[in-house]
């Protein structure tokens, strides 16, 4: 997978690390095409008797998979080298096929609640949003939208 | 707020419409 991180040991000390690496390789759409053909293969060799109809599938899906992977590459590159905070690195791969520029993360650790807005240190990622264009958040728009207003950036 | 995943948000109702709403709300940003 494009990007994968696996790590070479994991404690909960860290918060919810995924020890097997970021497991949101969804967020990259050529991994998306990687999946898809896994998954044909892998249908097609379970189930023989519709294998070409897997394979049939497989080849229509990913041709416009392609298509619209050659659009959004061309649709992203205003982003390049934009940076961004995000609240949970789970759109790393998606920031990395973009050429975007992760700038930090609002999570102090990875599957912990923010402290809330209360909190004046962000730990290694001091005040990320300082450096920062642009911040969204998945989970907790509550997080982002705070922050957002606060440091002037859109959300 | 992205949409994460296909149903997190109106327009993204398949993988298409994922990307494609995760980036047109990215572009907004940065106009």
């Amino acid at each position: 997978m494009s990007g994968w991180k696996y790590r070479k040991s994991s404690t909960r000390a860290l918060g919810d690390l995924h020890p097997g690496g970021n497991p949101h390789i969804h967020t990259d759409p050529r991994n998306i095409a990687r999946v898809a053909l896994a998954l044909e293969e892998r249908m097609a060799q379970i189930d023989p008797a519709n294998a070409e109809s897997y394979h049939s599938r497989g080849k229509s899906f990913l041709g416009r998979w392609q298509a619209a992977i050659v659009r959004w590459e061309q649709q992203v590159a205003p982003l390049k080298g934009v940076p961004i905070v995000v609240y949970h690195k789970d759109f790393s791969y998606f920031i990395n096929w973009a050429g975007m520029r992760e700038a930090g993360s609002l999570e102090p650790k990875p599957g912990l609640p923010h402290p809330g807005a209360s909190r004046r240190s962000t730990g290694q990622n001091e005040n990320p949003a300082r450096q920062s264009h642009h911040l969204f958040a998945l989970q907790q728009p509550q997080a982002a939208e705070f922050l957002s207003t606060r440091a002037n950036i859109p959300a | 707020m992205m949409p994460f995943t296909v149903g997190g948000t109106d327009k993204a109702k398949d993988l298409f419409g994922l990307f494609d709403d995760t980036i047109g709300r990215l572009l907004a940003t940065v106009k």
